[in-house]
């Protein structure tokens, strides 16, 4: 049975609408017409070619180094020919091959290798946290983690929000991996403790996976579909009862979070020999086209994945996505395109101060008070207010019955004084006396 | 593709509730004690609410009309005003207070604010407290606190005129289902509930046998009945709201059902009504009062300390039920832009406004102790909310 853990303040029940991509198994994405890469996106900074126009390059091969530390290097995810190289990327066409990951083809004992080898291929492996909203390198993730002695590793596949079920096909089709990946992570790095996290609802669906949980003493906890009990700083307050500091990051809770995806592809990287790049992206239609969870390169097209679609397309979850433009492309962080019916924008009104958004906000915000200091402008206020800890759940939007871009506005106040603390010491200072 | 709205952003779905739809159902709401209202006071409860509802839409729509001011939520709230003022006026309002009192609570309670989302005070409130405070200086305080208040028979229920009640002496009333109006009348005239449970211990009446004391009277009434049901209308009566009183304070059960959906639809926090329920209870409970005896002497009486149970839960169950508490506790007091934001600053400022209720109600001679309660505490609404700031996430103690 798995553990059951506590709840938190705040919050709200969505519909689930998962049922036409949830037991569907996951497919290969069609054929690509091409592929943009962007070294903005995939390698997080300017990257040197390592090929030229008009080369054919294989699945997994190098396309542009970046130097060491400052990014990801950039490898080929299908075989196909390079079309064009500019300052922002590469451009392959001719794309000839495209396939389902498949089943794992080990080669290697890697229960065998050590600590210190497992650090160094996890370092060297050019690998990102797929997250959305938390892309970062995997070496990073894994350097902090150790330098806070982060003893706990947590595996978070709890999506809350609706339509998007990919992390939930990635454990049910490739959990073992995922496991696996995770076991060799809490290896490189100081991690002693590791939990898996799933919905309440899901756990027999994860049946298979008890064996690998028992064997390497991983805990399962099974927490109940509260959005946005998936989100970090909710989860570890929930699962470790102690908050990520207003503006911190996960570590400084002694935990840090890892998804089943990124763990798959490192197991596959390092046991496989095997460089997949893609992710899988949950596709939902209100209509017409087939829902379900696709293995899709990474620099396809979300158009020319979905075809001649005429409704606004959303990247990501419906709660905190964002609509797609004609050349956006998937990328590490997409994990739901969602073609569904949106609610229409309304004009909105003013605040009648129902508190709703206070009674929901997960982060115990008056977003009352902040919509105020929003609308006055009055920065310090905002700050006083605790600002930096909203989580960006777009709770407050949701039940807002005045229909106020409340989380937009949270998002503004908290950049804006993000950036003036940081480029204004005195507006600092100013906060620090009083 | 290219025709997506600009305007879109997360969260893509919302919830289907509006500021609209609240006030739309908090107005249905509030009409359920209005129709109890209708049923007991008959044709001029209705030409009252009609009017009061006329009136704050009229206000409203002239005041933005001349200010040139957008009216955003405007005419939903009047509506919404209009009804909560209707449920707080006795049905022989004169139509000009009506009118009067809508236009003080469009303009000065709401509109002079900023309009809904802005205003300190229950633009409701300040309409009826606006008829309580300037008729009396005008010198028609019986208009609005009149010795004997109408109520219908049951035979002329809904569509009786109250201008033909006759006065009944109590001894005589046996409850408003056992007793039929003299001919040529359609109700009976009674003193309200709140009035005879003051004069308890306004020394006086002290010359009155029946206000003499609950106290020094029970050993000569049999069962050790309280005195109390001797003297005013059965508590059966106070429940289903065939009492004197304003428009929507009578029905305590159709209250308590609005009361209740309200509180399902979570537009009123249940902390907020108890709070002020059982602040009340406790008040009337424990508070001291002076009765005066049958030969003029005075004595304190405490309600459930010296007489036990059975007198003390009637005496604070008549306290409760015969005012505008109720209608405070489940409707006007939780009006949401003057109270505060937070569940625990709801629950204090419940507490609080029970709790000055029922004191004022105790000790001051006041028509609408319930409704200057909610007044006053609306003003300490800043600093309750100020006060009551749970912890960020992630936030040390000390930040706040």
């Amino acid at each position: 049975m798995p553990a059951r853990y506590g709840y938190f303040a705040g919050g709200i029940d969505l519909p689930e609408e998962k049922h036409a991509t949830l037991d569907v198994p996951v497919r290969a994405a069609k054929i690509p017409q091409r592929l943009t890469l962007e070294f903005r996106r995939l390698c997080f900074s300017q990257a040197s070619p390592e090929v030229s126009i008009g080369q054919k390059v294989s699945a997994g091969q190098l396309l542009a180094r970046v130097p060491e530390g400052q990014g990801l290097n950039l490898f080929s995810p299908a075989q196909a020919t390079v079309a064009e190289i500019t300052d922002g990327g590469i451009v392959l066409e001719e794309v000839e091959r495209w396939e389902h990951p498949g089943q794992p083809q080990g080669h290697m004992i890697w229960q065998a290798l050590d600590m210190k080898r497992l650090r160094h291929e996890v370092l060297s492996s050019s690998l990102a946290i797929m997250r959305r909203g938390r892309v970062e390198t995997l070496a990073g993730w894994l350097q902090r983690a150790i330098d806070y002695h982060c003893g706990h590793l947590v595996m978070n596949a709890m999506e809350t929000q609706p339509y998007v079920t990919s992390e939930h096909r990635t454990l049910v089709e490739f959990g073992r991996e995922s496991l696996y990946g995770m076991v060799m992570l809490a290896r490189a790095g100081v991690f002693n403790r590791m939990t898996l996290v799933v919905d309440s609802d899901r756990t027999d669906d994860y049946g298979h996976l008890l064996d690998t949980l028992t064997e390497f003493n991983i805990e399962h906890v099974a927490l109940p579909r509260k959005y946005p009990i998936g989100e970090d700083e909710i989860l570890l307050s929930v699962l470790r009862k102690k908050e990520i500091p207003a503006g911190g990051n996960s570590c400084q809770t002694g935990a840090s979070v890892i998804d089943p995806w990124t763990c798959m592809l490192l197991y596959r990287l390092i046991v496989c020999e095997q460089r997949l790049g893609g992710r899988l992206v949950t596709l939902a239609f209100d209509k017409g086209c087939e829902s379900g969870n696709y293995f899709v390169p990474f620099g396809m097209g979300v158009y020319d994945l979905l075809g001649p679609i005429r409704q606004p397309v959303i990247h990501g979850g419906p709660m905190n996505g964002r609509l797609c433009t004609p050349d956006d492309v998937v990328n590490y962080g997409t994990d739901a395109l969602l073609v569904i019916e949106m609610t229409s924008p309304e004009r909105s009104t003013q605040c009648i101060r129902c508190g709703w958004c206070i009674d929901h906000c997960p982060a115990r915000l008056n977003v009352s008070e902040l919509n105020n200091a929003f609308e006055t402008g009055n920065l310090a206020r905002a700050k006083k207010l605790g600002v930096i800890s909203c989580i960006n759940c777009g709770v407050c939007s949701y039940v807002c019955p005045a229909k106020l871009p409340l989380k937009d506005r949270m998002g503004r106040l908290k950049s804006t004084i993000n950036d003036m603390t940081n480029s204004l010491p005195l507006f600092h200072l100013r906060e620090g006396r009083r | 593709m290219n025709d997506m709205p600009q305007k879109f952003s997360s969260p893509f779905i919302r919830s289907p509730e509006r500021s609209s739809t609240i006030f739309a159902v908090m107005t249905g709401a509030a009409c359920l004690p209005l129709l109890g209202g209708i049923f007991f006071f008959g044709t001029h409860a209705i030409v009252v609410s009609l009017l009061a509802v006329a009136s704050c839409v009229f206000f409203e729509r002239m005041y933005y009309r001349v200010t040139s001011l957008p009216s955003l939520l405007g005419k939903g709230h009047a509506y919404l005003t209009g009804v909560l003022l209707a449920l707080t006026l006795p049905a022989f309002t004169p139509w000009w207070a009506v009118i009067m009192a809508g236009g003080f609570a469009i303009i000065v309670g709401k509109a002079a604010f900023g309009g809904v989302g802005h205003y300190i005070w229950p633009p409701a409130l300040i309409g009826r407290l606006s008829i309580a405070v300037l008729l009396p200086i005008i010198g028609m305080s019986a208009v609005v606190v009149p010795d004997d208040w109408p109520l219908l028979s049951q035979s002329d229920a809904i569509l009786g005129n109250i201008s033909n009640a006759r006065e009944i002496s109590l001894q005589d009333y046996q409850g408003w289902k056992e007793t039929t109006a003299a001919d040529g009348s359609s109700g009976f005239l009674l003193e309200h509930p709140s009035a005879a449970l003051f004069g308890l211990t306004d020394m006086a009446d002290s010359s009155e046998p029946r206000y003499s004391s609950i106290g020094i009277v029970r050993s000569d009434i049999n069962n050790r009945k309280p005195a109390l049901l001797a003297t005013l209308p059965p508590l059966r009566d106070m429940l289903i709201g065939a009492r004197p009183g304003g428009l929507g304070e009578t029905s305590t059960l159709l209250i308590i059902a609005a009361g209740i959906y309200l509180i399902y639809r979570h537009y009123v926090k249940w902390q907020l009504s108890v709070a002020m329920l059982a602040a009340a209870w406790l008040t009337a409970a424990v508070a001291p009062i002076r009765l005066c005896g049958p030969a003029g002497d005075e004595i304190v009486w405490y309600p459930l300390l010296a007489e036990g149970l059975e007198v003390g839960f009637t005496y604070v169950n008549y306290q409760l039920f015969s005012g505008e508490l109720l209608l405070c506790a489940f409707i006007l007091a939780a009006d949401m832009t003057s109270r505060p934001v937070r569940t625990g600053g709801q629950f204090i400022f419940g507490a609080l406004v029970g709790a000055l209720a029922m004191l004022m109600k105790l000790y001051i001679n006041t028509p609408i102790p319930a409704y200057i309660a909610v007044l006053i505490m609306c003003c300490f609404t800043p600093v309750i909310d100020s006060l009551w700031r749970p912890r960020v996430l992630g936030a040390r103690r000390s930040m706040l």
